[in-house]
């Protein structure tokens, strides 16, 4: 489901392309840079004329923790139409296989745990078909140069 | 030479005849927790200017429960986090605590700080006390 509860499905992926980062909330240091980097991303797209930049898309690797109302805070802090997607972890491993997304919980400290997690950024087109791998580490101007010939395709 | 070397003592306005302290820390950014998220990140560079090799093994702030140094890895493109127990800083070198590679890890804030302090030790000795102004974590 998405932050307002709303089952997610193929059709939630068509009608725009879709950057989908996958990640948790509790992770300080590559989810908040990496979904910074593609909200920067966004925005020079929009800024340099583009009409349809792609949504962001967080889809958590840590659904037990990551409720829709936590992750629904978090992506708005870095956009104010990004999507997130978390739900029943049966439901998220199914997306992610399908997706060649990997992540594991590492048991930390105490009750405390990290996931380690894919580091790529998926590209899907307006069809909900995978169209583009951007490896990590995730860099801008990357994508400014890789986006627009990518989606001048279409 | 020597009006060079005059020139660089008053550049640095190190020398003076006053001991240069062996850590020091620049470049600090503390990043503000996302909202709901009781976590953040802090990113520094810390020198060495000692002949001695320096050693950290605890990072601590008032205005946090708990700081950890952790260093994000990315292996055959799995992001992983691995905590430093020690930290080690060669003589006369840096090491960088930037987005992405080693970090701060501060948890449970106490209110909504605008300034933090981080004190670095080793073992119980005290090696450094900075602080810096919370910015934003995105932009």
């Amino acid at each position: 489901m998405d932050q307002s509860g709303t089952l997610v499905n193929a059709d939630t992926f068509r009608g725009q392309w879709d950057l989908l980062f996958f990640g948790y909330t509790n992770c300080p240091d590559i989810c908040p840079t990496t979904l910074q980097t593609l909200a920067t991303v966004k925005r020079k797209l929009v800024e340099a004329g583009s009409q349809t930049p792609p949504r962001i898309v967080f889809v958590s690797v840590d659904p037990e923790r990551d409720t829709p109302e936590i992750i629904g805070q978090y992506v708005d802090y870095f956009g104010a139409d990004n999507l997130a997607v978390t739900g029943d972890p049966a439901e998220i491993m199914k997306l992610t296989t399908a997706l060649g997304i990997y992540f594991r919980k590492v048991p930390g400290d105490d009750a405390n745990y990290d996931v380690e997690h894919s580091a790529a950024v998926l590209l899907l087109d307006p069809d909900g078909s995978f169209s583009a791998l951007f490896s990590a580490p995730q860099i801008v101007a990357n994508y400014l140069h890789d986006l627009p010939i990518i989606m001048g395709d279409r | 030479m020597r009006s060079l070397a005059l020139f660089i003592c008053l550049f640095l306005s190190a020398c003076g005849g006053g001991t240069k302290p062996p850590l020091v820390a620049t470049g600090i950014i503390v990043t503000e927790p996302v909202p709901g998220r009781s976590m953040s990140a802090a990113y520094l560079s810390l020198a060495n200017n000692s002949d001695e090799m320096i050693s950290i093994s605890r990072v601590t702030s008032p205005e946090f429960g708990s700081v950890e140094m952790h260093e994000s890895l990315l292996e055959n493109g799995i992001a992983k986090m691995r905590r430093i127990e020690e930290l080690t800083i060669p003589a006369h070198s840096s090491v960088l605590f930037e987005r992405g590679g080693k970090h701060l890890m501060l948890m449970r804030p106490s209110g909504t700080p605008n300034t933090v302090s981080l004190s670095f030790y080793s073992g119980d000795t005290l090696l450094l006390s900075v602080s810096a102004a919370v910015t934003r974590a995105n932009n």
